[in-house]
């Protein structure tokens, strides 16, 4: 289940055929929303947007629990220590803290802030193939001078994409060493710190052998970091546009209203 | 000549030669199996003949053009195109079609050309309906596959294949011979380097890389005449170890071509059901 942590999930939806900029941007515009957000009250707004845009996604509520699910362990973390470490009226106290209603506020308010965050986020990675979230990166980067950096658009696209395709690789290939040194009598639960570096070791070793056959095969099929085309051209249609139009003027007059 | 090896030697840079002069001429169209032992330098020369290793003495031409020039090298990847041993370490994109496309994509052909390509090499390679799958989805003989058609889709004249079934299993390799098969036929240049000789029987000649050097070339059936296969290390297919021992105790006086295993069986049954 680890792998469907933001993961794709094809399917035919008004969001699936976005272009991937634009949902890239109206990430961005509702993270704005997410961050301008103070009260409850402003959140069940942002709750009742995200809801109408999970419904024309047509993604499972389970897609979204995915994503959530490895998180959880960190948001209750945050929340108990704004319940523990904010002034204010007390509900009850303890030996040296005492927990308000301050603290409970802010701490619902924290957590709603990246619960809402991650949401968001998820409708883009559900509906969106990774190599169209990073071919729409490499759009939006394009224009921006780059190359005074020593650097381009497109590189820093295959270096996104790379990293999207060799991650589960790397889980994949820490597992198979862990295996192998299990066989031969390593116990991680006895000794921790000495098992980190038993699979760490063959772990870098491994992937600088893999990344150096995967340098060859690249160079192999012409790559030259430079200017490239792409089997799919990135195309605003008139839905795009209609999209960002209701979102900006929305969000504008969100933050104007509040 | 398509490719003119000429007095080549390599070396990495720490270490000893692993190529130690080598001459060698490769025509359009030919089937070429580079065979020998691990280590004798097989897998670097086949690095060499497409400019991902240059040459420390000598030169090497693809179709005239010289690997040592940086400005040719692209020129000559899209000529001669290497299929690797390891399906995976090559597999640079997240999905199959998109992998296809990384090649035509790097040369810049537009995007509707590339389209046609990916659907061509597809379609070739039969991984039409595995087009969207990841490469965790797929077996080793479909990445392998897939390989073959994301290297068909820069469309060279000569491919190359690196010891591409050693991590296959029997069924994975049965694919990607009957692929070689179909590559020869369209009349790509090929040359496959390999360990195994049962793999090649039916190439045009043999090349056969001894320690970096080459001590033989020639067609397979003058290659099994050869005495000292022993000591070359060389481990004969056993129908055709059967083959040469009827004939030298003259049980078997026709002389048979070695092109292919199925065929030789066929002939030796039959010669053996005529006496």
């Amino acid at each position: 289940m680890s792998n469907m942590f933001f993961s794709y999930f094809p399917g035919k939806s008004l969001i699936h055929e976005l272009d991937p900029r634009t949902k890239l941007l109206a990430l961005f515009l509702f993270s704005i929303l997410v961050f301008a957000s103070q009260t409850l009250e402003q959140f069940l707004f942002v709750f009742i947007c995200f809801l109408f845009i999970a419904f024309i996604s047509k993604t499972k509520p389970r897609v979204y629990w995915y994503s959530l699910k490895p998180l959880l362990v960190f948001f209750l973390l945050i929340f108990i220590m704004q319940l523990l470490f904010t002034d204010g009226n007390e509900i009850i106290s303890f030996i040296n803290t005492s927990i308000t209603y301050e603290g409970l506020y802010l701490g619902l308010t924290v957590i709603s802030r990246f619960v809402f965050l991650i949401l968001f986020a998820t409708v883009l990675t559900s509906t969106t193939r990774p190599s169209m979230i990073t071919n729409g990166i490499e759009r939006i980067l394009r224009p921006l001078p780059l190359k005074y950096l020593g650097i381009s658009s497109h590189e820093l696209a295959t270096m996104m994409s790379l990293s999207i395709r060799f991650i589960p690789e790397l889980f994949e290939n820490a597992k198979e060493i862990k295996d192998a040194q299990v066989s031969r009598g390593m116990d991680p639960s006895r000794s921790f710190l000495k098992s980190i570096s038993s699979i760490s070791i063959p772990l870098v070793s491994n992937s600088l052998n893999y990344v150096e056959e995967l340098v060859i095969a690249m160079e192999n099929r012409c790559f030259q970091g430079q200017e490239r085309t792409n089997l799919y051209e990135l195309k605003m249609d008139k839905s795009d546009w209609i999209s960002l139009l209701i979102l900006c003027s929305l969000l504008i007059s969100y933050l104007y209203f509040t | 000549m398509f490719i003119q090896i000429k007095n080549v030697y390599f070396q990495y840079s720490k270490g000893n030669p692993v190529i130690k002069g080598i001459d060698l001429e490769i025509e359009r169209g030919e089937f070429v199996a580079i065979i020998g032992k691990n280590g004798c330098g097989k897998s670097t020369l086949s690095k060499l003949l497409n400019g991902l290793l240059i040459p420390t003495s000598g030169h090497i031409l693809i179709d005239g053009l010289n690997t040592a020039s940086p400005s040719n090298l692209l020129a000559i990847r899209k000529k001669a195109s290497i299929v690797f041993q390891n399906p995976i370490t090559q597999f640079v994109r997240t999905t199959v079609e998109e992998d296809i496309a990384f090649g035509p994509e790097n040369l810049n052909v537009p995007t509707d050309e590339i389209s046609q390509l990916v659907n061509n090499s597809l379609e070739f390679t039969s991984m039409s309906e595995f087009r969207y799958r990841e490469p965790k989805t797929l077996s080793g003989g479909q990445m392998q596959r897939t390989a073959i058609a994301g290297v068909m889709a820069m469309e060279p004249e000569c491919i190359i294949f690196d010891e591409v079934t050693s991590m296959l299993d029997q069924k994975g390799k049965c694919e990607i011979f009957a692929y070689i098969n179909k590559l020869k036929k369209i009349g790509k240049t090929i040359i496959y380097v390999t360990h195994r000789i049962e793999e090649v029987l039916d190439a045009d000649r043999f090349v056969h890389l001894d320690n970096g050097i080459i001590d033989f070339i020639g067609t397979p059936t003058d290659f099994f005449k050869l005495d000292d296969l022993d000591q070359m290390g060389i481990e004969v297919p056993e129908i055709v170890q059967l083959y040469s021992m009827l004939y030298n105790e003259g049980i078997i006086k026709q002389s048979l071509e070695i092109t292919d295993i199925s065929r030789l069986e066929e002939n030796l049954c039959q010669l053996l059901s005529e006496m």
